[in-house]
């Protein structure tokens, strides 16, 4: 780089006069890529410089960076020795870790970091999801996991939680399980492994309620929104699933996947392995048992009860943990309801809701603003305002 | 850059060094906007841009030991190598990462010219930023509405609590110290609406 160059150009905006040693530098400087001569004309640009004015002044963002940071600061100074930690954790055991939370391993597509606020730089790009959750302990504190680095992350009855490499290791603690909640906001998926092995995927906008250690005859659980399930087979302590305390599962051992957001019209529970028992309440009055491939559609208010819908599409259903939206004879809102929680928007109509069938499937690893471009091929218009996505006739 | 200020600086980064709470937010609050802007214009992702930011200036905090007795240029420059590296990182994964899986993603590498562009646009707008700063804190409060915000005169009087008057002098002090065009060139707009008001 010219070290001129910001010299000359400041100069320049301040119109100031140049020689003619730096006009010909300059000169020279435009000629060598458009990307300079586009530079000069961003430099004079309002808008531009309102967006740098915007950023250096925006105190709260720096204020809540500064707090991050700090917390950053005390983890390193807290984790001088993190190798000598990690064998301290071995003495322990893993039997008696007793959960770990991995970040979702292979969804490589998820990486990319989601805008939490609208960018106040340019035009707005609305970012997909990405991994990340917030753990919460059970005197009601509350983690986040997806801005820390390894070292201690908090305390839990006088043993620390470490997080080493995407894990999260529970030292040993007091005598009786605690309650520990991994939830996650709009734009935000995360993967947990329970005590007992079994595996749990939040999709956006969903919570799973878990002991750190399962005890006596039953495994119990509470789960919102959108969770996949791989239970761990133990036949002599049935898992079971409180979902939204208006629907229950009962299963042994299987891989499932309850859907349960309450902006939707019924809690559908699709099996894909093995055998679970839906009931309609969390006691289980009336109930059905399904079999690969069914899935059970539990409206919370209806009268009808449970319905039981064969030859379920898995690949629709899936598609969130695979790392897809799967339109396939979705309606628009269906749809829309998905974007709202991937990508943290509120989708507004400005006319109604157009009636029209989706098709197709799409990766979730796209900036909103690509997505709507495929979107809008299929007939769908929009724009987007701040965080607010307005669909046009 | 007058004496005091760079003995400022060194004390800045001396005081960093021993830990000093305050020099650490100081520190942080002059270089955390600048490095956020710079890499938000080459990864274009809120979250991604802050946690570069973030990355780089804990770069510096952990090799602070070594930055005492030299001056913010030297750290500065660290800093921007620092996230300017991580930049290049990111775009280059997400390149493979759209090829691989995506037919939307627009698949975009970071040119060299980008790269020094945007280093010379922060550090352009970083001077024109101390102009204004210069001024006092008041001053770039007023900018603020007026560019960011775009308020008129008689709302920022009203959110300010004095009188529009006031608010007049107060733009007409700062076009007399501010040189830079661009800047002169708005604080001029309402006078000359005024000017065709009367026509």
């Amino acid at each position: 780089m010219n070290s001129n160059i910001p010299d000359i150009i400041y100069k320049q905006l301040r119109e100031e006069a140049l020689s003619p040693e730096e006009q010909a530098v300059l000169a020279r400087w435009l000629e060598a890529s458009p990307a300079n001569r586009a530079l000069l004309e961003q430099l004079s640009n309002e808008e531009e410089w309102a967006a740098y004015l915007s950023v250096r002044t925006d105190a709260g963002k720096t204020g809540r960076a500064y707090e991050r940071f700090m917390e950053r600061v005390r983890t390193e100074n807290a984790t001088g020795a993190p190798v000598r930690r990690m064998r301290a954790i071995w003495k322990w055991g893993w039997a008696a870790a007793a959960v770990i939370l991995l970040a979702v391993a292979g969804l490589y597509l998820m990486q990319e970091k989601q805008a939490t606020t609208p960018p106040a730089v340019a035009a707005t790009v609305i970012a997909p999801g990405k991994e990340g959750a917030i753990l919460t302990l059970a005197d009601g504190s509350r983690v986040a996991l997806d801005s820390l680095d390894n070292g201690v992350i908090a305390t839990q009855g006088g043993a620390p939680i470490l997080l080493q490499n995407g894990q999260i290791v529970y030292g040993p603690g007091g005598e009786a399980p605690a309650f520990n909640t991994i939830s996650t906001p709009n734009g935000r998926q995360f993967r947990v492994v329970l005590p007992d092995g079994t595996t749990a995927w939040l999709n956006a906008a969903s919570s799973l309620r878990y002991p750190t250690l399962f005890e006596g005859k039953e495994r119990r659980v509470e789960v919102t929104g959108e969770v996949y399930f791989e239970v761990t087979k133990n036949a002599g302590m049935p898992f079971h699933v409180n979902v939204n305390n208006k629907a229950g599962i009962i299963v042994l051992g299987t891989h499932f996947n309850v859907n349960a957001y309450e902006n939707e019209r019924t809690i559908n529970t699709t099996l894909l392995e093995g055998s679970v028992k839906v009931s309609e309440s969390p006691a289980g009055e009336r109930s059905a048992i399904l079999k690969p491939g069914q899935q059970a559609q539990v409206a919370p208010a209806g009268p009808e009860g449970i319905r039981v819908v064969n030859n379920a599409d898995i690949s629709k259903v899936m598609a969130w943990k695979n790392g897809l939206f799967n339109f396939e004879d979705a309606t628009l809102e269906e749809a829309m309801r998905q974007l709202e929680r991937w990508y943290d928007i509120e989708v507004v109509y400005e006319r109604g809701v157009p009636q029209m069938q989706l098709a197709g499937k799409m990766t979730k690893g796209v900036t909103l603003n690509d997505l709507m471009t495929g979107l809008g091929k299929m007939g769908v218009r929009s724009r987007l305002e701040g965080r607010k996505l307005i669909i046009t006739p | 850059m007058s004496t005091s200020q760079s003995y400022h600086e060194k004390d800045l980064l001396q005081r960093l060094a021993e830990g000093d709470a305050n020099a650490t937010q100081e520190f942080f609050q002059s270089y955390f906007p600048r490095l956020y802007y710079f890499a938000y214009k080459l990864v274009a992702e809120d979250a991604e841009a802050e946690d570069i930011a973030q990355e780089s200036l804990l770069s510096l905090w952990q090799r602070r030991e070594s930055f005492a007795g030299r001056t913010l240029k030297e750290a500065e420059a660290f800093m921007f190598t620092v996230a300017r590296n991580r930049c290049y990182n990111y775009n280059r994964d997400k390149t493979t990462r759209n090829n691989k899986l995506s037919e939307l993603g627009a698949a975009m590498e970071l040119s060299d010219n980008s790269v020094e562009a945007a280093i010379i646009r922060e550090d352009i707008f970083n001077r024109i930023f101390e102009e204004v700063r210069q001024l006092g804190p008041n001053q770039v409060q007023l900018l603020k509405m007026i560019f960011v915000d775009h308020l008129e005169t008689a709302e920022i009087a009203e959110r300010l609590q004095i009188t529009p008057n006031n608010v007049r002098n107060q733009k007409a002090r700062a076009l007399e110290k501010l040189k830079t065009v661009l800047l002169r060139k708005r604080l001029l707009t309402p006078l000359i609406l005024f000017f065709y008001y009367f026509l």
